[in-house]
């Protein structure tokens, strides 16, 4: 793939990158709202506390201790966030550029698990045992699999299973599978635009079932060997 | 006046344990529910006088708990929490029947403010209801 390749990609397409940015984006910022919410009602709490130990109520030093960890491990989530959110705003910097397949996948799962969760879904990524360096479009292979997910949760049922897997296929392709309950079939408009997306990458889609499940397969070239 | 009695329905977990408590040392009863079914066991079982509900919660969203609460009791004072994202929602869940709503993160004062007129509410929708089964008495006794 080269960058001339994603430039020449249609304005349709290009209002579904906004669309799953802003998706993206919101649904962190949600995240981050938690967290503050969090961190601002411990510091109420200690204010609280405060108030009442000016007023000879006993101040216990295991609760400072407990509100101080809490106040602790939710900046620590919040770090986190905003690194990954970091990461994935500057997968957008080249159209095309190296990086670690796993990497990436990783971040993306960590972002849009609330997704599932909100469904009741449980999402298991697989990774593959060794790097997988390759050269092509993060933010699309991002897009992709996103929207696939996005697809899968519209129709799943509390407690499915999501399973999505990395590995090498060959010398120059990596394989990325998303399996899933079956609960209908994506609408062809929609398996006609991730293929087009991988198909700015020079890759392919295959959708198929297997008994009850549904797999999403997805092969693209620009594996460093 | 009586403390008011507090249900805080929110799936995160953190969040349930610091509010609850802080709403415990400002003076209310406070009993908690991690999700909408445990949250309908509760109102079910128990009056209270305002509820606060998260609308972004897995499983039953806080859209659904709210709707099937005022199915269990019509008159429940539900005061809906949200991220600014859901401010939307906060609207479309006022249209729904709940009494108030208020940002995530919720100052003390607001949210003081709009548990005790919850509270002040209920008991007059208490009062007036009474005030009517007591006028319906006296109409079929003839006095």
């Amino acid at each position: 793939m080269t960058p001339d390749d994603n430039n020449g990609r249609s304005q349709k397409l290009k209002n579904g990158d906004l669309a799953f940015f802003g998706a993206l984006t919101a649904s962190v910022s949600h995240e981050l709202n938690n967290i503050i919410s969090i961190i601002d009602q411990s510091a109420g709490l200690l204010t609280d506390l405060l108030a009442g130990a000016q007023s000879g109520r006993p101040l216990s030093p295991e609760q400072l201790e407990r509100i101080a960890d809490r106040i602790k491990y939710q900046t620590g989530r919040g770090v986190d966030f905003i690194r990954r959110l970091n990461a994935f705003a500057h997968s957008t910097d080249e159209p095309v550029r190296e990086f670690e397949l796993n990497q990436l996948v990783e971040n993306l799962a960590a972002l849009t698990v609330r997704f599932a969760s909100l469904k009741g879904v449980n999402l298991k990524v697989t990774y593959s045992d060794q790097p997988l360096n390759i050269i092509t479009s993060p933010f699309l292979i991002q897009q992709v699999l996103y929207l696939i997910i996005k697809n899968i949760l519209d129709r799943a049922l509390k407690n499915d299973d999501i399973a999505l897997s990395i590995e090498r296929h060959d010398r120059t392709h990596a394989r990325l599978v998303v399996t899933s309950m079956a609960r209908g079939e994506p609408e062809p408009q929609k398996a006609a635009e991730w293929k087009a997306l991988v198909g700015i990458m020079k890759g392919e889609v295959f959708i198929s079932t297997q008994g009850e499940k549904i797999i999403f397969e997805i092969l693209v070239p620009g594996v460093r060997t | 006046m009586a403390k008011a009695v507090v249900l805080l329905v929110d799936d995160e977990q953190e969040f349930r344990e610091v509010l609850s408590r802080r709403m415990e040392i400002w003076g209310f009863k406070v009993d908690t529910a991690p999700g909408g079914k445990e949250a309908l066991k509760k109102v079910a079982g128990k009056t209270y006088d305002a509820v606060i509900l998260d609308l972004a919660m897995p499983e039953m969203g806080g859209i659904e708990t709210l709707k099937r609460m005022l199915e269990i009791r019509p008159e429940l004072q539900i005061i809906v929490l949200t991220g600014h994202a859901t401010v939307q929602d906060g609207v479309e869940a006022m249209k729904l029947g709940a009494v108030d709503f208020i940002e995530k993160p919720a100052e003390k004062e607001k949210l003081v403010a709009k548990i005790e007129q919850a509270r002040d509410r209920r008991q007059e929708l208490f009062e007036n209801q009474l005030d009517e089964k007591i006028s319906d008495i006296m109409k079929k006794k003839g006095w």
